[in-house]
């Protein structure tokens, strides 16, 4: 961190006045204005305040820069009084904090670029539990996926707090999984926090500010553009104790997240892949790199906890089987296994979390036709197989209980 | 002088008797054709009065008229020359009256007195049958469908000369117009072609040609099993896979393994082949038809169109396969349109002239890739994303995808496969098999409005694809684990059934059923559950 900025921090600090919370929320809350903005105005005004109570005249000097966030900023002024825009928040179900404000994340004060307020729905991460952030391509492989979800339960089972970004593929997997396991997770999202993005994770969308919460830099009705992403990776990584990535391209938006959560000195984790799987080049490549390698949760916990002076709570019930792709996983998961004819243990055995298509089962298994799709069928039933895509089979997840 | 003679015209897929009747008279010399005539028909004119010039047939300079009645019936083509020929040297003498009796004439005629094929043969053939006519002539090359027809003396001309020397030989004319008949040198009077028809013979001939079997095919024994089981019971049948899976050339080798068609089903394919002027020199269309036209085919093109209509490409399929690849790339409209043939087996076509309608009793073969690049849910190689994916399945439609009972996933073939030596099922083993199904499908349906699995309506399901109890139980369990629809339902048990015809079994068993399952159609939510992942 430079000292420059955490001169600057303090000093808005010792300026804060009571109330002063209301008039940041009304800054952070104008459109298009960002980060900097908001600071260059702050620079100048001296305080929040002094920008809502200033006459429009008083913006002059910046009207001649002739950008966008000025016109927004005075239409903004113009229409928008501070009763008005915190009715606004309070309709929509939305919390804002300043970092003066006590449920402020300490962990995101020592940011560099720390944000003025977070806008959320639900709560904030609670300090004192362990928290880790889950992230990966859109995009996914059906193994990624599962994978995503797996540790998203197995989190939610110790108690952990998972962050994530909500996106398509393995972020929103991992806080389904979670929510489902009855954990809590968090989201940051690129849009404003009553704005659901991607719509297909709307579902998560609706459940989590009950099970955790949606946080946001950006102001309400913020749209999601393609600038926002990268920034609000800072706070995913900010909020977390340590980065776990499940599956990452070569050119991904996860390694960016990679590389800020390396700046602000997180433990960052990442799940092995085939070599050649181009899902999983970059966390090969991270893995290479010196990155940790996560092949057990428990120890993924203990080297997290042992290094931030954290712990965890050990689940109630026994530790979720892992199945391991050998041959014999059949014979260590009794409650798979029960019941099934020695075609269905056969078959099972084939599948991966990969999907196989059926000609390759076929050949693999040595069955026919009628064989194999009643197996698979009954296997189907069972919830033990999905049908990834037409005629692709792979099993349905990874613990099996 | 005034004289008749009988010709016809196809109106839609029927034959209309068309008398034509020719005035010679005194007077200004014109040639006036009269009768609701398009621009073809009326330039028979010029064609006819060269013709008979160039046959050394002349009739002199004369006030004509000919007259193509009903006068109410548009007429169009070039069919109708030969039959003015023929009625101008009867009305100007010479010709007798009573050799043109009966005798229905058909063909466009060159400017030499050639005699040139035209459409419609077949169909001209069978109606004069019906209404009465002892003898056809034919252009030559028409002679091959026009003979197949039985019951109706069809003979074959190459050249006007030809048709008049029989004509003159029939009523002994030794004379015609100054020109010695007997002078006419290898035509020697009465030499008219005749032919045996013989649909055996055209059967081997046509089979021999085919040079596509699936024996061909190597590897993609899904894809196999799923057009096996399509041929079997007529099932429309959907595939997915990426680019070079071998999909076309599944769909191509589809005919090969569906059985062959009885002689009324040959004589109807053909005669609607014989309209459209597609029909092989053979004279008849044996082996089903098979018709892929590309994406940026018409409404009119597919369904059947123009004034007065012809038939389209679901019409040309009748009784084969309409095979559409890259199906989301069909104008939608134009694929909707498909909706109605697919239900009722027939297409209607209404214009202001009339209502027509046209055979359509085709399986719909189609081809698709799963996305734009053809390669999801591979997401190591597929960049779409889920938007673009889902915007590329929205193109095809609900409605016309609740009618394809089948779908199967088409994947690349791999090098050892492909030059593996295994020896793949030729069509001919497959066929025997269909060939079994569709005896059982036969039997069990006689009486009834159907014919195949495919087409059993819901209460026919419930009759005639009964499960026991404990099955039932079974699929219970089934369509909610993976979350059927009542529709989808209903098409795994038609397709359960002709899979247990397959396997020669009368009562549906539990592995017909998972099969079925395996094999069956798509619906919105699957592909939905693909990109949840």
């Amino acid at each position: 961190m430079k000292i420059g900025d955490t001169q600057k921090i303090s000093c808005l600090q010792a300026g804060a006045q009571p109330g002063d919370e209301l008039y940041w929320m009304w800054l952070c809350s104008c459109p298009i204005l960002t980060r900097n903005e908001i600071l260059a105005l702050i620079r100048y005004f001296g305080s929040p305040r002094e920008v809502y109570e200033a006459p429009l005249s008083a913006l002059a000097p910046f009207q001649k820069l002739r950008q966008k966030w000025v016109r927004s900023l005075l239409s903004y002024k113009e229409s928008c009084s501070l009763e008005k825009s915190a009715d606004l928040l309070h309709q929509k179900g939305m919390k804002f904090c300043h970092p003066d404000d006590s449920p402020f994340p300490q962990k995101l004060k020592a940011l560099v670029d720390c944000p003025h307020g977070l806008f959320y729905k639900g709560d904030l991460p609670d300090p004192d539990i362990l928290s880790v952030a889950v992230i990966g391509a859109r995009r996914c492989s059906h193994y990624g996926a599962k994978m995503a979800a797996y540790l998203g339960a197995q989190l939610a089972r110790y108690k952990v707090q998972v962050i994530s970004g909500m996106a398509a593929g393995i972020d929103g997997m991992a806080q389904k999984a979670c929510i489902e396991e009855g954990g809590r997770s968090f989201a940051v999202l690129g849009s404003g926090a009553d704005i659901c993005y991607p719509p297909e994770n709307s579902r998560l969308y609706r459940s989590l500010p009950d099970s955790g919460g949606v946080i946001s830099e950006f102001g309400p009705a913020t749209p999601p553009l393609p600038s926002h992403f990268p920034i609000r990776n800072r706070l995913i990584c900010g909020l977390a104790d340590a980065v776990i990535v499940v599956e990452a391209r070569k050119k991904s938006g996860s390694l960016i997240t990679v590389d800020l959560a390396l700046d602000q000195g997180k433990d960052v984790y990442a799940v092995p892949g085939r070599f050649g799987d181009e899902l999983s080049y970059g966390c090969n490549h991270l893995i290479e790199q010196g990155a940790g390698i996560l092949t057990s949760v428990e120890e993924f916990l203990d080297e997290v906890c042992q290094r931030n002076g954290k712990t965890y709570k050990n689940p109630e019930s026994g530790k979720l089987p892992l199945v391991s792709s050998d041959d014999h996983s059949c014979i260590r998961h009794p409650t798979v296994c029960a019941g099934l004819t020695p075609v269905e243990q056969l078959i099972f055995e084939k599948l991966e979390l990969d999907a196989k298509g059926v000609d390759q089962l076929l050949e693999e298994t040595g069955l026919t036709m009628t064989q194999l799709t009643e197996g698979i069928l009954n296997l189907q039933v069972r919830n033990a197989v999905q049908e990834v895509s037409r005629n692709r089979y792979a099993r349905s997840s990874i613990t099996l209980s | 002088m005034f004289s008749t003679v009988l010709s016809a015209a196809i109106n839609g897929m029927e034959s209309r008797k068309v008398t034509v009747e020719a005035d010679v008279a005194d007077g200004l010399p014109t040639f006036t054709m009269v009768g609701y005539l398009a621009s073809e028909t009326r330039e028979a004119a010029e064609r006819v009065r060269s013709a008979l010039r160039n046959s050394g047939l002349s009739i002199g300079v004369r006030h004509i008229t000919v007259n193509l009645a009903p006068a109410a019936l548009h007429k169009q083509g070039s069919s109708f020359d030969l039959a003015i020929a023929i009625a101008l040297l009867t009305a100007a003498g010479t010709l007798k009256p009573e050799s043109v009796r009966g005798i229905l004439f058909i063909g466009e005629l060159g400017l030499n007195g050639r005699l040139n094929p035209v459409r419609g043969v077949l169909e001209i053939v069978s109606g004069a049958l019906s209404c009465g006519c002892e003898t056809v002539i034919v252009p030559a090359a028409n002679l091959a469908e026009g003979s197949m027809i039985r019951g109706i003396r069809v003979l074959g001309a190459e050249t006007l000369v030809q048709v008049v020397c029989f004509l003159a030989a029939a009523t002994d004319t030794p004379e015609v117009s100054g020109m010695n008949l007997s002078m006419q040198g290898a035509l020697k009077p009465g030499s008219l072609y005749e032919r045996r028809a013989d649909i055996e013979e055209v059967r081997y001939l046509q089979r021999k040609g085919q040079n596509r079997d699936f024996s061909q095919i190597k590897g993609q024994r899904l894809l196999r099993r799923a057009s096996e089981v399509a041929a079997a019971g007529f099932h429309n049948l959907l595939m997915i896979g990426p680019p070079g899976a071998g999909k076309t050339m599944t769909a191509h080798c589809l005919t090969t393994i569906m059985p062959e068609m009885t002689d009324e089903e040959v004589l109807e394919v053909s005669k609607i082949h014989s309209i459209a002027g597609t029909l092989p020199s053979e004279g008849l269309v044996t082996v089903r038809p098979f018709r892929a036209p590309h994406h940026t085919v018409t409404k009119p093109a597919l369904c059947g169109g123009g004034a007065p209509p012809g038939p389209g490409e679901v019409s040309l399929a009748h009784r084969g396969i309409l095979y559409l690849d890259e199906f989301p790339e069909f104008d939608k409209a134009t694929i909707e349109a498909l909706r109605q043939p697919l239900e009722d087996r027939v297409i209607r076509i209404s214009r202001v002239t009339g209502s027509y309608s046209f055979p359509a009793g085709f399986m719909l073969v189609a081809s698709m890739n799963p996305c734009r690049c053809g390669y999801f849910p591979d997401r190591s190689v597929c960049r779409c994303s889920n938007a673009e994916v889902r915007q590329y399945l929205s193109r095809i439609s609900m409605p016309l995808l609740d009618r394809i009972d089948l779908c199967v996933e088409a994947r690349r073939v791999s090098f050892e496969e492909l030059t593996g030596g295994r020896e793949e099922e030729s069509s001919a083993e497959i066929r025997e098999r269909v060939n079994k199904a569709h005896k059982r499908q036969k039997a069990r349906y006689r009486g009834s409005a159907c014919q195949f699995n495919s087409e059993l309506s819901a209460a026919d399901v419930k009759q005639f694809c009964r499960l026991t109890k404990e099955e039932e139980r079974w699929m219970a369990k089934v369509y909610d684990s993976l979350s059927l629809t009542a529709r989808s339902y209903n098409r795994i048990l038609k397709v359960a059934r002709t899979i247990a015809d397959l396997d020669e079994e009368e009562q549906i068993l539990p592995r017909h059923l998972s099969e079925a399952v395996s094999l069956r159609a798509v619906d919105r939510r699957y592909w939905d559950d693909a990109l949840r992942n």
